[in-house]
């Protein structure tokens, strides 16, 4: 091995460790509009329940518009199928939900799909995604009450085993 | 004066608002999942000379987000021992009879919500329910209760609840089936025993119409601001009448016609109405005052004016998972 090669090979190294390490902090933060809620003991029932996840920080519920915004703890591994199960929990369903994510240290395959941790996230529509922080509405009825048809090349070579998510760019 | 406080209630309710934590009825919305509810209520009415008091203190679990499960125990100085003497057919009900204040037994309910179509401000919901009681009390008359512990038996029903803004309307359906209670009425004649007595209340077809409306706070904007939430609530029940066994188990047993029977143990029906208000402080401590009217026929196991008040609050635990 030469010299460049060597050093390369450790500035190769290093990145890689860089992107490990920022791995995780990917996910900024969670708008979530949960629909049936028109009490404030309703909404707060969704505040408690989103509040046991071990990855959530802190959560802010806007009672008038039914709508909450969650914030991560940094390093934990954010389970976006978790927030949407825990509105549920609470007797409610989700109208929207908009994640803000770091696309940074994220590469991004050629037709618009990235993973993050063990989930696959699937563009839908052509659009493309820059490097910087993005924002993603989650599509399917999970996520947004509405069920729909994907065309999308990608969604079924996902890989087995792994969480798949189709997304849109609302930002970025 | 029913009509004046009906305009009262309804009027701003049809401006548009609402909430579903009705005090006497339950809505088709269920108990958050992992989260317990502990809520103590009473009912309250004036009998001759003394303060009837109906208690009951219960806890409720949220199963599954849809499967909501409650436990109450019940206490009341409404119910003796034994049966009056010469029941059923002098001196029932027992009239300012006194009791002991006294645990009488418990009550279980599961509610299962099993259609939910939520928008943005409102949600239309359906729920089945039932429910066992188990008590250890005589009751007087005809018309069973199940949720504060009048007699022992079972039912079930379906419950629909729309809301939209601050308006709330749930509609209940359901019916009581009543097990049949064996106890002793005192002869007359002192030296001789105790009458075994064996008394089928009626089943009962229940029905109730609740109207919500959430009178403060007018905008939100934190969880501290305490809600004010207006009720009234439409209860009715319609049941057959009792059939009472006298001297059970011995050779002289025999059963009176109906007919002759006193009035509360005779087929009947009545629609009570319940204006209520609530205050909701903190988005968790939940208290409620009603107080129920006849309005159409009249129920012989209370007397009007009843005075309902409840006391509730939701503990979620929590532990990260």
């Amino acid at each position: 091995m030469t010299a460049l090669g060597f050093k390369n090979f450790v500035f190769g190294l290093l990145l890689l460790f860089m992107a490990a390490g920022t791995a995780k902090a990917q996910f900024l933060q969670a708008d979530i509009g949960v629909n049936g809620l028109t009490c404030s003991q309703c909404s707060r029932s969704v505040e408690m329940q989103l509040r046991k996840l071990a990855f959530v920080q802190d959560v802010r519920m806007d009672l008038e518009h039914t709508k909450g915004t969650i914030t991560f703890i940094k390093g934990k591994k954010v389970d976006v199928a978790a927030l949407a199960r825990a509105v549920k929990d609470a007797g409610f369903s989700l109208r929207f939900l908009e994640a803000k994510i770091d696309m940074q240290h994220i590469p991004v395959a050629d037709d618009g799909s990235f993973r993050i941790d063990n989930s696959i996230y699937v563009l839908l529509d052509d659009t493309s995604v820059t490097r910087g922080v993005a924002i993603f509405r989650f599509a399917g009825k999970t996520f947004s009450g509405r069920q729909e048809k994907y065309k999308n090349s990608a969604l079924p070579a996902a890989r087995k085993g792994m969480a798949i998510y189709p997304v849109r760019v609302i930002k970025g | 004066m029913k009509r004046i406080l009906l305009i009262l209630f309804l009027l701003p309710a049809f401006r548009s608002g609402a909430q579903e934590l009705f005090p006497l009825s339950e809505p088709a919305s269920s108990v958050p999942k992992g989260a317990l509810g502990v809520r103590l209520f009473s009912e309250t009415y004036k009998e001759v000379n003394q303060v009837r008091n109906m208690s009951a203190l219960r806890l409720m679990y949220g199963v599954t987000p849809r499967l909501s499960v409650y436990l109450t125990g019940l206490a009341s100085n409404h119910h003796g021992k034994k049966l009056p003497v010469e029941f059923p057919f002098h001196n029932t009900p027992e009239r300012g009879a006194r009791y002991p204040y006294k645990i009488n037994g418990a009550h279980l309910y599961a509610k299962y919500r099993f259609l939910s179509l939520d928008g943005q401000n409102s949600h239309f919901r359906m729920a089945a329910y039932a429910e066992g009681t188990w008590v250890k009390a005589t009751h007087h008359e005809t018309e069973p209760d199940l949720m504060m512990g009048d007699n022992t038996g079972f039912g079930g029903g379906l419950i629909t609840t729309y809301l939209k803004h601050k308006f709330a309307v749930s509609l209940t359906a359901g019916a009581i089936f009543p097990v049949a209670y064996n106890g002793f009425s005192p002869d007359p004649i002192e030296s001789l025993p105790d009458m075994p007595v064996r008394v089928q209340y009626g089943k009962a077809l229940t029905y109730s119409l609740s109207f919500g409306y959430l009178l403060l706070p007018r905008t939100y904007t934190s969880y501290n601001q305490t809600n004010i939430n207006l009720y009234v609530e439409f209860h009715g029940k319609a049941f057959q009448g009792a059939r009472v066994d006298l001297f059970t188990g011995l050779p002289n047993e025999y059963y009176l016609e109906q007919s002759r029977y006193p009035a509360a143990l005779q087929k009947g029906y009545f629609v009570d109405v319940s204006p209520g208000i609530q205050a909701i402080i903190q988005s968790n401590l939940r208290i409620d005052f009603s107080m129920t009217f006849s309005s159409m026929g009249i129920s012989y196991a209370r007397l009007y004016p009843v005075y309902n008040i409840g006391i509730q609050r939701y503990f979620f635990f929590g532990k990260k998972k």
